[in-house]
């Protein structure tokens, strides 16, 4: 490849989206990727063997070696530490990436094409307007026409509903709230999740065909795997989840002007001073994980969509000019747990059946918003990731149930021994809620590194969050109205598990619109480099899923990048 | 139950400690039903302390003898607490798998003094020494990592449980799926209930 117009660092969320959109204005993409790329014919072993060294061509793409690698068994996939989907070299063998935490709580990010949208939930909600307006230098309208195409392209569509939607919505309804028959939120109410995963099946209620053979078809089979990675489909650009490895990668080569490299971490900007433009972005420096070879690239436009804590870390490791909101105003959406359980005879009367059979559907299909504290989504996970999350993450409080569960049906904090095996044996009855609220930004909260803790790509990231009072209390009046709900549907016990403040799963904010980079998502001390992920978002969203807002600015940023440099 | 017998690369004291550790937090239990009663094998007897081990090996910083060593230290402090009088001094060579000595509701208190702070931070081996935040996060990786290992697959990899994860293939069925009613990976389930909202039927807006 010639030199290219612009390279992108990290094909996620954000950056696959803007390669594609710069790749049909007719400019050369470089995208760089510092994970593996599963499901491509240049790397047929892509966490045993270096494979190949870049891909270019829809070709390349094969469904049946994405069957292989995204194989849906929780433990391989979704380990943190050595799974698939983790935060790491594509080599397993090798230890994840480190990052230093000044509080408890992990990080729960992706490496790879398409990012942490590899296991994400395909949630895309759009920002609550009252979140954006007055607040970000964009106002909510002129977001909307962005939002429209994401949406298209995507597509995303309400999500369907299976026995946990139709249990929530039927506490919902009980328990007094309304239904938002709307994408622009105002008002509290429920709805369906707008999910990035292709309508069901046309004929998933059809006898004639067998399950395997729906899953070769177009169309969710509502399998329930969305968070251990999304296989089903007839080929790549057609997986039913709608992860942009599978969405917009695709497309991005459909172009024919778009190169990505895998196994590629950038971990260095390179600017020189120029007359007219000041401080400008020239190119990167990069480091193949599997060789360790070392290598300067150059390009017009350098994006960074390397993720909110890796896009301040690679700022701050580039020595750019200083800013005061470099890596500072992280927000995570403070989210918390709270898991109803549920009697076969209570199950029965609302879904006419005994189990919720939290393994099926939509990962998360249902949810209620309310402007002002955030939002509450059901949740169903395969069994290991529902034990550690809803049973195991908690602080240890030493509170039993209350003898007569009947009148004291309310738990917090861990649970262990013959109390976890009773609510695990009663997972087919279970339905957890995901507390996400709209937590205020502060400077306090921020990614930072320290010089003298180094990886092989400089300085790690290190991790402060604290939530304010005014967070603190929002989060407690969500969990009230997920307990309520399940408590109307008719739960007999409900466990709230009381996450650490500091676990990360929407990582937001840390190069804030308005502060670190101008509307344009232009960096507003250094020319010519432009953020493209999490960490431009002027703030939480109000506890909106961020990755669909995400994807419409980059679709915003390609438009102006290729307006004012093109 | 088939256990691994490729543990042998960690001290059997270590092993002992996490085995310690599992035991305590998912013990071997007897489940009663209407029609009579069954075993459900717990955390050890399903080796979840190896998994425990292997996945504190793989850490950027391998933290399994450290880790190791602060259970030593809590139980110390336990005993401490209870015999306030004796002579017993701790030691990182004689103190080794004083954890794995405790009864299961001890073995919980020793966590719990982790997890709260309640042990001098100063003496705590590197890198947990002065680093409360790092101790925390590792009495949270137990609890999450004992509970993730156990009700997923992974004791279903038998002989291959310990391979490099590119090289382990499921060998017997996970026998915690059928403590929970899990039927596995699927390729779909036919427990569609219509919609509430579509997207066509919001064009207007």
């Amino acid at each position: 490849m010639q030199k290219p117009d612009v390279i992108v660092v990290g094909a996620g969320g954000g950056g696959a989206v803007i390669a594609k959109e710069l790749g049909e204005l007719g400019l050369h993409v470089l995208m760089l990727e510092a994970g593996p790329w599963y499901g491509n014919k240049q790397w047929p072993r892509p966490n045993i063997d270096k494979g190949g060294f870049c891909s270019r061509s829809v070709d390349d793409l094969d469904v049946s070696l994405f069957k292989e690698s995204y194989n849906k068994l929780e433990n391989n996939m979704n380990d943190q530490i050595a799974g698939r989907l983790r935060w790491g070299p594509a080599n397993r063998e090798n230890p994840p990436w480190n990052r230093t935490f000044q509080q408890r709580g992990f990080v729960w990010q992706n490496s790879g094409v398409g990012g942490s949208t590899q296991h994400y939930l395909a949630n895309s909600p759009r920002a609550i307007p009252s979140a954006i307006e007055g607040q970000w230098p964009l106002s909510y309208r002129e977001l909307i026409p962005y939002y429209e195409k994401v949406e298209a392209e995507l597509p995303v569509e309400f999500a369907p509903t299976t026995s946990k939607e139709e249990l929530f919505y039927y506490g919902a309804k009980k328990a007094g709230w309304n239904l938002l028959a709307t994408l622009n939120v105002e008002t509290p109410g429920f709805r369906a999740q707008p999910n990035a995963i292709l309508p069901p099946n046309e004929n998933l209620l059809h006898p004639a065909y067998t399950e395997e053979q729906l899953s070769w078809m177009e169309g969710c089979t509502l399998a329930g795997h969305c968070i251990n990675g999304c296989p089903h489909g007839p080929s790549v650009s057609k997986i039913a989840k709608r992860s942009t490895n599978v969405s917009y990668v695709p497309l991005a080569l459909n172009t024919g002007n778009v190169e990505i490299r895998p196994n590629t971490f950038s971990y260095q900007v390179i600017t020189e001073k120029h007359p007219k433009e000041g401080i400008r972005a020239t190119g990167v420096k990069v480091r193949n994980t599997w060789t360790g070879e070392r290598e300067e690239l150059f390009a017009d436009c350098i994006i960074v969509a390397a993720g909110a804590i890796e896009t301040p870390r690679l700022w701050l490791n580039s020595s750019l000019p200083f800013n005061p909101w470099t890596g500072r105003g992280l927000v995570n959406h403070d989210m918390d747990m709270v898991t109803g359980v549920f009697n076969e005879k209570e199950l029965l009367s609302i879904l006419g059946s005994p189990a919720v059979n939290p393994f099926a559907g939509h990962t998360s299909g249902a949810r209620l918003d309310y402007p002002g504290l955030g939002s509450i989504q059901i949740i169903g996970t395969s069994p290991g990731l529902m034990a550690s999350f809803s049973y195991a993450l908690g602080h240890s409080e030493n509170k039993k149930f209350h003898h007569d569960s009947n009148n004291n049906p309310f738990k917090t904090g861990r649970v262990i021994g013959k109390e976890l095996i009773e609510l695990m044996a009663d997972y087919q009855k279970s339905l957890s809620i995901l507390i996400v609220t709209d937590d205020e930004v502060d400077r306090k909260n921020n990614v930072s590194v320290v010089p003298a803790n180094l990886d092989e790509h400089g300085a790690i990231p290190s991790i402060r969050y604290a939530p304010t009072r005014n967070t603190r209390r929002t989060k407690r009046e969500l969990v009230k109205i997920a307990a309520d709900i399940l408590l109307q549907a008719g739960a007999r016990k409900v466990i709230h598990s009381h996450w650490p403040d500091g676990l990360m799963i929407h990582i937001m904010s840390t190069m804030r619109m308005g502060y670190v980079v101008d509307e344009n998502c232009e960096a507003l001390e250094v020319s010519r480099m432009f953020i493209a992920d999490n960490s431009v978002l002027t703030n939480g969203l109000g506890g909106a899923n961020p990755t669909l807002t995400t994807q419409a600015l980059a679709t915003r940023t390609a438009e102006k990048i290729y307006e004012k440099y093109f | 139950m088939v256990t691994s017998s490729m543990s042998c690369k960690w001290p059997y004291t270590t092993q002992m400690n996490f085995m310690a550790v599992v035991d305590a937090l998912i013990p071997s239990s007897v489940i009663m039903f209407n029609c009579g009663c069954t075993v459900q094998h717990g955390g050890l007897s399903l080796s979840i302390w190896e998994y425990l081990l292997m996945s504190l090996d793989s850490l950027p910083v391998p933290l399994t003898e450290e880790t190791s060593q602060l259970l030593d230290l809590s139980a110390f402090y336990l005993y401490k607490k209870r015999y306030p009088l004796s002579f017993f001094i701790y030691h990182t060579h004689t103190s080794k798998a004083l954890f794995s000595t405790l009864s299961r509701k001890d073995r919980l208190r020793a966590i719990e003094l982790l997890e709260n702070l309640k042990v001098p931070l100063d003496i705590l081996p590197v890198p947990y020494k002065n680093n409360p935040s790092l101790l925390q996060i590792m009495i949270d990786s137990l609890y999450q990592l004992t509970f993730f290992g156990y009700y997923s697959e992974w004791y279903g990899y038998g002989e291959t449980r310990l391979n490099s994860p590119a090289f382990r293939y499921l060998r017997t069925y996970p026998v915690s799926w059928t403590y929970t009613g899990y039927p596995g990976p699927s390729f779909g389930y036919r427990d569609f209930r219509g919609f509430l909202l579509k997207m066509e039927d919001l064009k207007q807006e």
